[in-house]
């Protein structure tokens, strides 16, 4: 698993090069910001496993977050409404591309940038009519900045969402016919499972996931701005890269996507703590996804063994140990 | 054609390729065990074997597509070192794929163009002419033009151009995967003369094909091979059909069929096919009976794959009924038709049927989730002991339950797949070529697996293209022509000459007298109603 190697060389480089990385201040900033990159990348992930990608995100996260606000009205009592309103207008839009992308099977990369142009733009207007420069509901403020077990409560909402999906994963029989048909679309259908409605499926949950992050933002610096979105299209991609999934469909594992987002979030604060330049962090940013995909799967693993096995051999003399391994019936 | 022949005339043969030691394994599966192969310059080396006996596996490692675990392979007195088909084409090897590697899109030229080495081809506006006169060196007996696009060239023509673009690069090897798959007899003259042709400029040919007529007709030397290992080299001219085949199969082929598990007493109509008419077939009609296998045999393109794909509901009929159980099928969703009992074990495992990513205690259970569920939850260790049992009773030869079954061989996927048919209680299965790349052992335990669920009230309809199986494993056998049932060959006169003689006589094919075994034909009703 190159997500958890990858994480070890962090907290090693981080320890030499810029301590402050790993002080409880700089802890503390990683692990909202890992939460919000690590729930979009578990909708990305979804979505990813079926063959598709979702570049919606930004525009559903940035609504996400403004309709908390623009709902919220700045009572307590309406913190409810305004995250179920949240989440059910994100399915909405999860809905749209999933119809357009798993029933009329256009092609998901523009038809989710469409979608996402749409909804930005939506959610563009509604912050300058409604939501400019308000805060989200004193309540669901305070319980952000609350903590559990000494860390935020927003990290265990993280922590949960990968949970519930490692178990529908593993133990129910909706989260395996998902894991069939994204291993294999084609031989899914002939084998009478819903194709179309699994796809379906993926977009509106992804959609969910992203307006979830956006609110969960939202209640972590009070008053969103507009363009909070942004970082958050390459972001979860990156994250289900690194997590080892790949991108024409298939299997892919929650815990790695959810460990790579706070990968990436701890890259992105070492690189603050060092100081580097906005230009800089970006292209070092880029590199590493790149650098990402080139190890992700095993890639790294069966270069080693081929390398091994070249060594070996020149120096195949061992007649005997080849015999008993040719022997086995 | 830059060059003559390489060391035509020199003292003694070259070996221009030879592969020595060679071995394989693909996960669990061995494809090939220490096999050592050579072809002289000027000599047709023909390579016999049944489906998955490990011809192509051979044939991509000496084209430097596969990468041998060990062993060496040399080609024209150069060791290839990487696998890397560009430098076995390099170093003088060419080959004709029998899944064709035409750029569709493409007209003739370019394809030729493009297959063509560097340093031969003429330069770019020029190479109408050139692949012009090109084909006509060949002698392939074909009238292409080369402005035509590749994907407008018939499946036999795609076949033969594939061997001209092989010979373009001035192979000092070539390398024949089932060349005639699509070929009739004209076309297969016409390409044993270039053959021959080639083999007296000096050319070393190594021929793989299953149609032992034409392999001892035209070479000198024949290799058979077997579960992955050789099993001897022959001089064609003092071997004979009969002692091929022997070394071929391994074990007589009679025996290899359970019995018939027929009765009587409980047959009840399981399915009623009356009028069904879909995409370049029908109308059919006909009816299963619960404990019945019933055969359906017929020339490929006849419209078999259309009717398997509209009875497990992938393509909607346009007319007729359909009634499974007493329920009559809208037949518009593979949902519905595994839902009232029909299942379809495809003839494309990797595509079709299985994940190959999953392991194979996911891929057996795919369709009996709920069986193995309560409130959605599923019961692993209640899964686990089916599929267990499921293992043992069918041999399913895997390391683990996880494994992966992209990794198990051909048979033993198969046998996944008949798993299924065991936690569903299916009313008909639909198998189409269920021992297609299935090594001759499993063969016999997926008949009696099929036999099982038979016995236990299922009925099955069996496409086949092997006359030998149909008669051995079938009730009846339906035979299609050109869309339709032309005829039905009951049980007590069922042999193999019977069916062959029924699809040799049927009317879609007398007309092209083309060989009624060929992949495809040509004028095929499957062609000319799409055009």
């Amino acid at each position: 698993m190159p997500v958890y190697l990858a994480i070890i060389v962090l907290v090693v480089v981080a320890a030499v090069w810029a301590p402050a990385t790993l002080a409880p201040a700089g802890l503390e900033a990683i692990a909202p910001l890992g939460t919000f990159l690590a729930i979009t990348a578990l909708g990305q992930m979804l979505v990813i496993m079926t063959g598709g990608i979702d570049l919606s995100v930004p525009g559903t996260f940035l609504l996400g977050g403004l309709l908390v606000v623009g709902v919220g009205q700045q009572s307590d009592d309406r913190i409810w409404v305004a995250l179920l309103t949240a989440i059910g207008v994100a399915a909405l839009v999860g809905l749209v591309n999933g119809i357009l992308i798993g029933g009329l099977k256009l092609n998901a990369l523009i038809v989710t940038l469409a979608v996402g142009q749409v909804v930005g733009g939506v959610a563009n207007r509604y912050y300058n009519q409604v939501a400019i420069q308000k805060p989200v509901p004193p309540g669901l403020s305070d319980w952000a900045a609350g903590d559990f077990l000494g860390v935020t409560r927003i990290f265990w909402v993280g922590v949960v969402l990968t949970l519930v999906l490692v178990v529908v994963f593993r133990f129910t029989g909706v989260g395996r016919r998902f894991q069939v048909v994204g291993a294999n679309p084609v031989a899914s259908h002939v084998l009478g499972l819903r194709v179309n409605l699994n796809q379906v499926a993926a977009y509106v949950v992804a959609a969910v996931l992203y307006a979830m992050a956006g609110a969960l933002l939202a209640a972590d610096i009070r008053a969103p701005g507009v363009t909070v979105g942004a970082p958050y299209l390459l972001g979860p991609i990156a994250a289900v890269v690194i997590g080892g999934a790949s991108l024409t469909g298939g299997l892919a594992s929650p815990v790695s996507t959810w460990a790579a987002a706070f990968f990436l979030a701890g890259l992105n604060q070492m690189m603050r703590v060092m100081g580097l330049p906005t230009a800089l962090q970006f292209v070092v940013f880029g590199l590493v996804i790149v650098g990402g995909m080139l190890v992700s799967g095993d890639r790294i693993i069966k270069a080693v063994e081929r390398i091994l096995r070249d060594r070996s051999r020149p120096g195949r003399r061992k007649e005997g140990s080849l015999a008993v391994e040719g022997g086995e019936p | 054609m830059t060059t003559g022949g390489p060391q035509g005339g020199s003292a003694g043969p070259v070996t221009v390729l030879e592969l020595s030691g060679v071995s394989r394994q693909f996960g669990a599966v061995r494809a090939l065990t220490d096999v050592s192969f050579d072809c002289r310059a000027g000599e047709v080396h023909a390579l016999v074997g049944e489906n998955g006996s490990g011809k192509s596996t051979l044939l991509g490692i000496a084209s430097g597509f596969v990468e041998p675990d060990r062993g060496s392979v040399v080609i024209g007195g150069k060791r290839l070192r990487t696998d890397s088909p560009a430098l076995a084409r390099k170093l003088g090897l060419a080959m004709a794929y029998q899944d064709t590697s035409l750029v569709l899109s493409q007209p003739v030229k370019n394809n030729l163009y493009l297959a063509a080495p560097p340093d031969d081809r003429p330069p770019y506006w020029r190479r109408k002419k050139w692949a012009r006169r090109l084909l006509g060196e060949f002698d392939l007996d074909m009238e292409l033009f080369p402005d035509v696009p590749a994907g407008f060239l018939t499946l036999a023509e795609r076949q033969m151009f594939e061997v001209a673009k092989a010979l373009v690069s001035n192979p000092k090897v070539l390398l024949l995967d089932e060349p005639t798959t699509a070929l009739g007899p004209d076309e297969v003259e016409a390409l044993h003369r270039t053959i021959v042709a080639c083999r007296s400029r000096g050319v070393g040919v190594v021929y793989v094909s299953h149609r032992l007529p034409e392999v001892l007709e035209i070479a000198d030397r024949i290799t058979v091979l077997r579960d992955g290992r050789a099993r001897g080299t022959f001089d064609a001219k003092t071997t004979t059909e009969h002692e091929l085949v022997d070394l071929i199969v391994g074990r007589p082929f009679e025996a290899a069929f359970p019995p018939s598990s027929l009765d009587s007493r409980v047959q009840r109509d399981v399915l009623v096919v009356d009028g069904l008419q879909g995409q370049s077939f029908g109308p059919v009609t006909f009816t299963l009976q619960s404990g019945e296998v019933v055969g359906v045999a017929g020339a490929e393109g006849n419209g078999q794959p259309q009717l398997f794909d509209t009875l497990a509901g992938r393509t909607p009929p346009r007319a007729g009924r359909v009634v499974c159980d007493g329920i009559e099928l809208t037949l518009i969703s593979t949902h519905e038709a595994v839902k009232s009992g029909i299942m379809l074990l495809a003839g494309d495992r990797k595509r079709e049927a299985l994940m190959p990513v999953l392991g194979v205690r996911v891929n057996s259970t795919v369709q009996s989730l709920r069986k193995f569920s309560v409130l959605g939850f599923l019961r692993g260790r209640a899964e686990r002991k089916s599929v267990r049992g499921l293992v043992q009773e069918l041999e399913i030869r895997t390391p683990s339950l996880e494994q992966p079954v992209e990794f198990l061989s051909g048979g033993n996927q198969q046998k996944v797949s008949v798993a299924r048919t065991f936690l569903r209680d299916p009313a008909v299965i639909l198998a189409y070529e269920p021992t297609q790349g299935v090594d001759v052992g499993s063969r016999f335990d997926i008949y009696k697996a099929l036999r099982v669920r038979t016995e236990q009230g299922a009925a099955l309809l069996v496409k086949s293209s092997d006359p030998l199986e149909l008669s051995g494993l079938c009730d009846r056998v339906l035979v299609m022509s050109r869309g339709t049932i032309v005829e039905e060959i009951p049980g007590d006169e069922l042999d193999e000459m019977r069916i062959v003689e029924a699809i040799v006589r049927g009317p879609g094919v007398s007309r092209s007298g083309r060989s009624p075994f060929g992949v495809a034909m040509p004028k095929s009703p499957v062609e000319s109603e799409t055009r």
